[in-house]
């Protein structure tokens, strides 16, 4: 237990005028010179209407795809063969099947029978033995093991499990969701105890992404992934450690962009619309930190049992209300409130319009794209805080974006990431794979993403994956996604012994020319043509622009030597899809070049 | 006055090389496209706030060895007897012997307290990195990097180029941001298409996607048909040849027979150097510098500590590997200078955790070619209770835009301040004599659009 010091810091009013209030030991204090760049910085914030920049201009542009294919590679990770009719079947308007694509969705059920079927298997192989456990199981199994592979076992199988249900899940859009709001309350992956306790960190946020911002984000509060990874386990008074507190604020709620201050005396900011105070400053960063001392970790520290629970150390927290009270924005706490020091804090911030902004402008970055609209920033914010009190809040803010005219609109103010491109390749191509621990396809699967930058779980900064297109539509990012979309398309003969089952030879990936001989079944069809019209159709669902067809026409020809109206099996054996033979090495390049290509990248 | 055209900058060499496709090499090194007068630029961003009170400390006898000690009570303060003296009363950490050498070289000028200008202090790590690396403090919506606009101005470089500007990263940084010639290479080995599947990626395929790419016209168009080019060129790029001159870079702590991802990423831009590439401006990133929690500044192997000898072994390493003639006369050492900048300082006190939260101004460093090193710069703000901003940081006393001008001026020849670093006042340049050579007249001749003038010509 720590010995407080006496209280020797002023009160927070006199904190803001003091030029150098000091402790005894001449640090504590935080204080604001008089004149900073209170008058400067309002204007400037207050100028950023919807948090958008001039657009930048760049020569040419694109048309959008109809709307099944942009609603499928913006709400969902990209088209599975089929996808694009299912769509088409939901209505007989555009309209109508959006929302019935979109309420079908904002409300999966339980049933998933691709996905759940693999993971019954992975089950039973004890591939998967970690993601059903507790908490208090994943502590003592495996976050606080001193053998690395087994503390990293629920990394591993998580790592995997998201790509899985990326790719196998119906329920695109909770997929889409759960990347977004995983990185949105992002910990580094490879660190104690995320390492051990990933499975429960990610559903605390999965189990809630379609219902209350708040819940989400009190829960959050409470996990022990987080309360390590910004070190608040070990925040206590007096000097306390700021890091979360700060990231609450920049990162989880108001966000740094429209809504914060700096340093400058918080009695200067003004109110937005709804008669809070605008944004936060370095003063309520500080003042939150206090709030939050003594919100910890069971760690088996300081007495308390090793369980990895969440745990109020009120020995370890700030107790001079009375004389300073915690002032963060509108909240004045002058009473210890234990926990509740906390909780009203969070429960302010949520219901904060700013809040609401940062939250809206960011889910319309993802879904619409780059620069969003402020027409449709403003009613989203409006839908986020309208609803704040509702159980059901957060699903409501997304079918306000996904029903809305800019979603239906915009096309290609977006790249797919890394990660979002090798999953849409694996979609379309009907990959077939799973994986496994110890498992040599699994851990190439691994280096590969690693290669891309964006490795799941593996980005080590509290902001998550940058969302901008500029940032992974450069050189690195598509060299190394081209290399490992070739890599699967072009395993279909590849068989391994499964080590758990004992299974030998075990196909692996995909065959792209038996599904293309399934879709032309007469060899006489299998022309360059119908092939690349029938191979955009069934990967994209809609036909490239005219020149793009022409080069893939051209690109089958040269490799089969026959015009394009003739078919290849005039000069070699259609039916043999062997992986080696020249047909599969022609119709794997030629999905590789639809997959690669610019149309199938945009989003 | 011709600027070089920065669309075709790549979209050249990759007609000839995937038209030359199957020859045994790819001539690109000098062949007429080389200036052996332009220098080059090594940024290397210090990323999560580096304690520059713990690299660069007062010693006994300093009249801030006090406050100093005050400060840092509660388990970051390091012992002066255990600083590595640089004169002025300052010390280096413990673990950074190389740069104590480099600075007794005169190859290391060290620039202290600063940062960001006292009207836009901040204390984000996202916010505070962008304003710098976009070059406009205030302004994180800014289209382009800072570097982006040096390379889209500069009247010096030849028409074509084979690799003007890498980042050893996965993904391009804020400094390079929409550069379309900048290449992010992290992992030589897999820059490249995959060659393990039977008949994948020929070179049928390679045209076709470079034909589908390049007939596109906005930017993912060209950064595709860049990506197709960038591979042939690295292709040619052999990065397993040894360091020269017994260079060693750092390996890591707890496995000493590999390189530190650092010093990977300092060696491959080396490489890239050595072998003639045409490189102008390179970018490499180190993390690990977010210490508010057990900062570990005196133990071996972990922390702060160990931050501080990998990018001082990398460094050092660096400049020795690149001291080997280099064509047109002179070292490639000599050509080749280091800014070396995190993005905040860290709180003068340290926290109840052995820790240290978010500041201000910060320790940065200047090392290489035209270096006036062995030197300190920039007026020291002092760690008195009155000296300190809010009394609580480092008071920043050098704006970082003054030494990065200086170093486009003198070192890169590029003069178009007003358009690299939009909205720095004139008044507010204040050249410190960090790097030798002859200054360009800065041009600062304010135009606000330009900021918002995006992609490329």
């Amino acid at each position: 237990m720590k010995t407080k010091k006496p209280s020797t810091s002023t009160s927070r009013r006199k904190f803001i005028s003091a030029s150098a209030a000091t402790t005894a030991l001449g640090v504590t204090a935080f204080t604001l010179p008089v004149s900073n760049k209170a008058t400067a910085v309002s204007p400037v914030f207050n100028n950023i209407k919807g948090l958008k920049p001039a657009p930048i201009t760049t020569a040419g542009s694109t048309s959008a795809p109809p709307l099944a294919a942009l609603v499928l590679n913006k709400a969902a990770f990209g088209p599975k063969p089929g996808d694009i009719d299912d769509f088409n079947n939901l209505g007989g308007d555009d309209n109508t099947r959006l929302t019935a694509w979109v309420d079908n969705q904002l409300n999966p059920t339980v049933s998933d029978p691709d996905i759940d079927n693999r993971l019954a298997f992975l089950s039973s192989i004890a591939a998967y033995d970690t993601i059903n456990k507790t908490a208090l199981q994943l502590w003592a199994d495996h976050a606080i093991d001193d053998d690395y592979l087994i503390r990293n076992r629920p990394r591993w199988q998580m790592e995997t499990l998201m790509i899985l249900r990326g790719v196998y899940s119906q329920w695109q859009l909770r997929e889409m969701l759960n990347d977004f709001w995983f990185n949105h309350f992002n910990i580094k992956g490879n660190d104690f105890p995320a390492q051990g306790m990933l499975p429960h960190y990610n559903e605390e946020i999965r189990s809630r992404m379609f219902g209350n911002f708040y819940d989400m984000l009190e829960a959050n509060s409470r996990t022990a992934s987080m309360l390590f990874y910004l070190d608040n386990y070990r925040n206590s008074w007096p000097n306390p450690n700021e890091n979360y507190a700060r990231e609450v604020l920049e990162l989880h709620t108001l966000g740094a962009i429209e809504n914060y201050y700096g340093a400058v005396d918080p009695n200067t900011v003004g109110n937005n619309s709804k008669g809070q105070r605008s944004g936060y400053t370095e003063i309520d960063v500080f003042q939150f930190a206090r709030a939050l001392t003594g919100w910890s970790v069971a760690d088996g520290t300081g007495g308390s049992a090793d369980t990895g629970e969440f745990l109020f150390r009120s020995e370890q927290h700030y107790d001079e209300h009375a004389s300073e009270p915690i002032e963060v924005l509108d909240v004045n706490i002058a009473v210890d409130g234990g926990e509740n020091d906390v909780t009203d804090i969070l429960a302010y911030l949520s219901e904060h319009y700013g809040t609401a902004r940062f939250i809206a402008w960011k889910l319309c970055t993802r879904f619409v794209g780059d620069n969003p609209p402020e027409s449709l920033v403003s009613s989203t914010a409006d839908e986020f805080y309208n609803r704040r009190n509702d159980s059901d809040q957060l699903k409501e803010v997304y079918r306000h974006i996904l029903l809305s005219n800019e979603f239906k609109t915009t096309w290609g103010n977006k790249v797919k990431r890394p990660l979002e491109n090798i999953i849409a390749a694996m979609r379309a191509a009907d990959v077939d794979i799973d994986f496994r621990n110890d498992h040599s396809p699994s851990n190439s699967v691994y280096s590969r993403l690693d290669d891309t930058g964006q490795e799941p779980y593996d980005n080590d900064t509290p902001t998550g994956y940058p969302d901008e297109k500029p940032l992974w539509s450069g050189t690195g990012p598509l060299v190394t996604t081209w290399r490992t979309i070739t890599y699967f398309l072009g395993r279909s003969g590849d068989t391994y012994d499964d080590p758990d089952t004992g299974e030998m030879d075990r196909l692996h990936y995909c065959n792209v020319a038996e599904q293309g001989n399934s879709e032309l079944p007469s060899t006489t069809n299998r022309t360059p043509t119908q092939l690349v019209d029938m191979w955009m159709l069934r990967l994209r669902g809609y036909s490239y622009d005219a020149a793009t067809r022409t080069r893939l026409i051209t690109y089958v020809m040269d490799k089969g030597g026959v015009t394009a109206l003739q078919s290849l099996h005039d000069v070699m054996d259609t039916n043999d899809t062997t992986n080696d033979s020249t047909y599969h090495r022609i119709t794997y390049t030629l999905v590789g070049l639809i997959l690669m290509s610019p149309d199938a990248i945009r989003r | 006055m011709s600027k070089f055209n920065r669309r075709n900058f790549l979209k050249g060499i990759g007609a000839s090389t995937l038209a030359t496709m199957g020859a045994p090499s790819v001539s690109f090194a000098g062949g007429g496209s080389n200036n052996y007068s332009d220098n080059i630029l090594i940024f290397v961003f210090l990323r999560g706030g580096m304690d520059g009170l713990s690299l660069f400390t007062p010693m006994d006898g300093h009249q801030d060895r006090g406050h100093y000690e005050t400060l840092r009570s509660n388990g970051t303060m390091i012992p002066s007897n255990q600083l590595l003296s640089v004169g002025g009363g300052f010390g280096l950490h413990p673990a950074a012997g190389p740069l104590q050498e480099l600075y007794q070289q005169e190859d290391l000028a060290i620039v202290r307290a600063c940062g960001l200008p006292d009207y836009e202090v901040n204390r984000s790590h996202f916010e505070a990195e962008r304003y710098a690396e976009l070059g406009t403090p205030g302004n994180r919506f800014t289209q382009q990097g800072w570097l982006t606009r040096h390379l889209q101005t500069a009247t010096n470089y030849p028409s074509s180029i084979p690799l003007p500007a890498v980042v050893a990263e996965s993904k391009i940084t804020f400094s390079l941001l929409r550069e379309p010639t900048a290449v992010s290479l992290r992992y030589p080995s897999s820059f490249d298409f995959d060659t393990t599947t039977s008949g994948g990626f020929n070179d049928d395929q390679e045209q076709a996607l470079a034909d589908i790419y390049a007939a596109g016209s906005n930017e993912l168009d060209a950064a595709g048909e860049q990506a197709m080019t960038a591979v042939e060129i690295v292709e040619q790029v052999d990065f397993d040849a040894p360091p020269d001159n017994g260079a060693q870079y750092p390996t890591r702590a707890d496995n000493p027979g590999s390189l530190t991802s650092f010093g990977d990423k300092m060696q491959i831009l080396a490489q890239l150097i050595k072998q003639d590439t045409g490189l102008r401006i390179g970018q490499a990133d180190q993390g690990g510098w977010d210490t508010h929690n057990t900062q570990n500044n005196l133990v071996v192997g972990e922390g702060f500590y160990d931050n501080v000898r990998n990018i001082s072994e990398a460094f050092k390493a660096f400049f020795t590997d690149l001291d080997v003639a280099a064509p047109g006369g002179g070292t490639w050492a000599d050509r080749t200078t280091m800014v070396v900048y995190s993005e905040f300082g860290r709180r003068a006190f340290d926290n109840n955790d052995a820790g240290t939260d978010h500041g201000w101004a910060n320790t940065s460093l200047v090392m290489g070619g035209g270096v006036n090193g062995g030197r300190q710069y920039g007026q020291w703000p002092g760690l008195a209770p009155n000296d300190l901003f809010q009394g609580a940081d480092l008071r920043g006393t050098v704006d970082y835009r003054s030494v990065w001008s200086e170093v486009l001026l003198k070192r890169l020849h590029n003069n178009q301040i007003h358009q690299i670093f939009p909205g720095f006042p004139e008044s507010e340049y204040k050249p410190l004599g960090v790097v030798s050579g002859a200054a360009l007249e800065p041009d600062f001749n304010n135009d606000p659009d330009l900021i918002y003038k995006g992609g490329f010509e």
